[in-house]
């Protein structure tokens, strides 16, 4: 574990990960700031609406930035760096060493998977955290409505207190860390496939870009309920003033069982692959 | 027997657990995918209909074909609303046409409005539309005075523009502006096909050429009146909520969602039932 922590921090890839989670911050705050002026007393041509001043606080601009980093962002960062991990090692003839050592491939395979969700644990906290300070200091915080519609976060009217908003927060940590376990898993399957650490990016990063797309659009009704990528937010539904934990635990299940299923498979791989 | 090795075991607890956790999670449909089962009626009930009965096959739809009509009015008698709007009635024969086939004691009015046909129906006599809207007054939506049981009731149908979110926002925004205008009512109820669609997990710009226009002009609404068929599923074609029945704070909803395998034809939606109590409130 600690040879693996050792590598992973002198990849860069957190470093990567870190710096492009603070531009997309950045990028939103500009974004959500200048939307919020327009929409709230800026030259909006008259219209029927119902945003007002009181709608964006920093609670709202965390959601924002929580809600298309999760969606997009996030999920590329769990499938790279589940890719890098045995075909990284393969790539630069590193697996050849390790398979040498008194170390069965099961262990290996496992730690690579979980320093790999420690990673994602890390990254997923620090992102949301970062998110509320600047949503903080920056807009100001205050209590959180959520309206139909808005970033699909809900079906019906929602208003939390700041206390309520910062607890589902709190709640949705590990939640969307569930929800990128696919990726991951994914990631890692497509990994023990390929020679190359690029490659394997590159599949996996495609791969959840056609499934998110495909879950998406509505002639796919059908199909959408076997994508994982169809549940990647299913973490929204604690952002309510009363949280259906019954379908929170039913698509988690969902999210986690494609994880398992993927870890599997790619535990399999790469227990019977041959190593040259 | 073979020890078992333990990469073996890892993967059988993985293949296991997604097998355990699929079951649990896939086990039962999301709601959505049931259909409304209408409940069994109360005296005190009103039961309100909105179906855009026309069809697919060119851009901009085409109206109510005359063979489906006795399908139409046999689909009304068995849902059996007190209150029904229909959209894209063809014209005001055709409207007649149905009206003969529902026979007595149904009665309605057919009104054109932004150059498309509403045709509000109740199946008896206690109602009126308000001067303005007989005859047709091109550029609002209709208007109907209902009495239930002698408490007063405001229902405007609508038919949103497909094309245009500004337009939309404008007809519906006007729509709930005089709807919350009229006087001397004790609740409140907007219907129609709004063609708008909010869904939570797909694109909706595909539809849309303002996105997020739509979903301002949904959240008007629902700051003064409440969505009766929220989350029960989609109402038309291509698995998209057109069509809802919007109710003010008077008005509990019993239940309320759309009607499947009532469609025949091409027609493109179902029909949207909502079933309604006067609350004390």
């Amino acid at each position: 574990m600690r040879l693996e922590l050792r590598k992973l921090m002198r990849s860069g890839r957190p470093l990567v990960a870190g710096f492009s989670l603070v531009v997309f911050l950045l990028l939103m705050l500009i974004g959500f700031y200048t939307y919020a002026k327009t929409e709230t007393g800026g030259s909006a041509e008259f219209r029927y609406t119902f945003e007002n001043q009181n709608y964006f606080n920093g609670l709202t601009f965390a959601l924002y930035t929580c809600y298309f980093g999760v969606s997009l962002l996030l999920p590329i960062f769990a499938s790279i760096e589940g890719a890098s991990q045995i075909a990284g090692e393969r790539a630069s003839g590193t697996l050849s060493l390790l398979l040498t050592r008194p170390v069965s491939r099961s262990r290996l395979f496992l730690t690579k998977a979980m320093l790999s969700i420690v990673f994602l644990v890390a990254l997923v906290g620090v992102f949301m955290f970062v998110t509320l300070v600047v949503g903080l200091f920056a807009v100001g915080w205050g209590d959180l409505d959520l309206y139909p519609g808005v970033m699909q976060m809900t079906d019906r009217p929602q208003h939390l207190t700041q206390g309520q908003a910062l607890v589902s927060f709190l709640l949705a940590w590990p939640a969307i860390v569930i929800a990128l376990l696919p990726s991951l898993g994914l990631s890692v399957l497509v990994s023990t496939w390929s020679r190359s650490a690029l490659n394997a990016m590159g599949v996996s990063v495609s791969l959840y870009l056609v499934f998110f797309l495909i879950s998406q659009v509505h002639f796919f009704r059908d199909l959408r309920p076997f994508l994982f990528t169809s549940y990647i937010v299913y973490w929204r539904a604690l952002f309510q003033a009363s949280i259906d934990w019954a379908a929170i635990s039913r698509d988690g299940a969902k999210v986690l069982a494609y994880s398992a299923l993927f870890l599997g498979l790619a535990h399999y791989r790469f227990r019977t692959r041959e190593e040259l | 027997m073979p020890r078992l090795s333990i990469p073996s075991v890892t993967e059988f607890i993985l293949f296991s657990l997604a097998a355990a956790l699929a079951i649990i999670g896939f086990e039962s449909p999301p709601d959505a995918d049931r259909a409304y089962q209408l409940p069994h009626r109360i005296e005190e009930q009103l039961r309100v209909m909105t179906w855009n009965v026309g069809r697919k096959g060119t851009p901009q739809g085409q109206p109510l074909a005359a063979a489906d009509i006795p399908h139409v009015a046999e689909t009304i008698r068995s849902i059996a609303p007190d209150l029904l709007f229909l959209q894209e009635i063809e014209d005001a024969a055709q409207f007649d046409q149905l009206l003969a086939q529902l026979g007595d004691p149904w009665q309605g009015a057919l009104v054109s409005s932004q150059g498309r046909r509403i045709a509000m129906l109740r199946p008896r006599g206690d109602w009126r539309v308000p001067r303005k809207w007989r005859g047709g007054r091109d550029g609002s939506s209709p208007m109907i005075y209902i009495k239930e049981g002698h408490i007063p009731i405001a229902a405007i149908g609508v038919h949103a523009d497909a094309f245009s979110a500004k337009r939309r926002n404008t007809q519906i925004g006007e729509a709930v502006a005089e709807l919350l205008r009229v006087p001397n009512v004790k609740a409140r109820i907007l219907v129609g096909d709004l063609n708008l669609d909010l869904d939570l997990d797909k694109r909706r710009d595909l539809f849309s050429n303002d996105d997020h226009l739509d979903v301002e002009t949904y959240n008007y609404v629902c700051k003064h009146l409440f969505d009766a068929g929220v989350g029960t599923g989609s109402t038309a074609d291509p698995d998209r909520r057109l069509d809802y029945i919007f109710v003010d704070a008077h008005l509990a909803v019993v239940g309320a969602g759309p009607i499947r395998e009532k469609r025949v034809g091409d027609m493109d939606h179902d029909p949207v039932v909502a079933d309604l109590i006067l609350s004390d409130r």
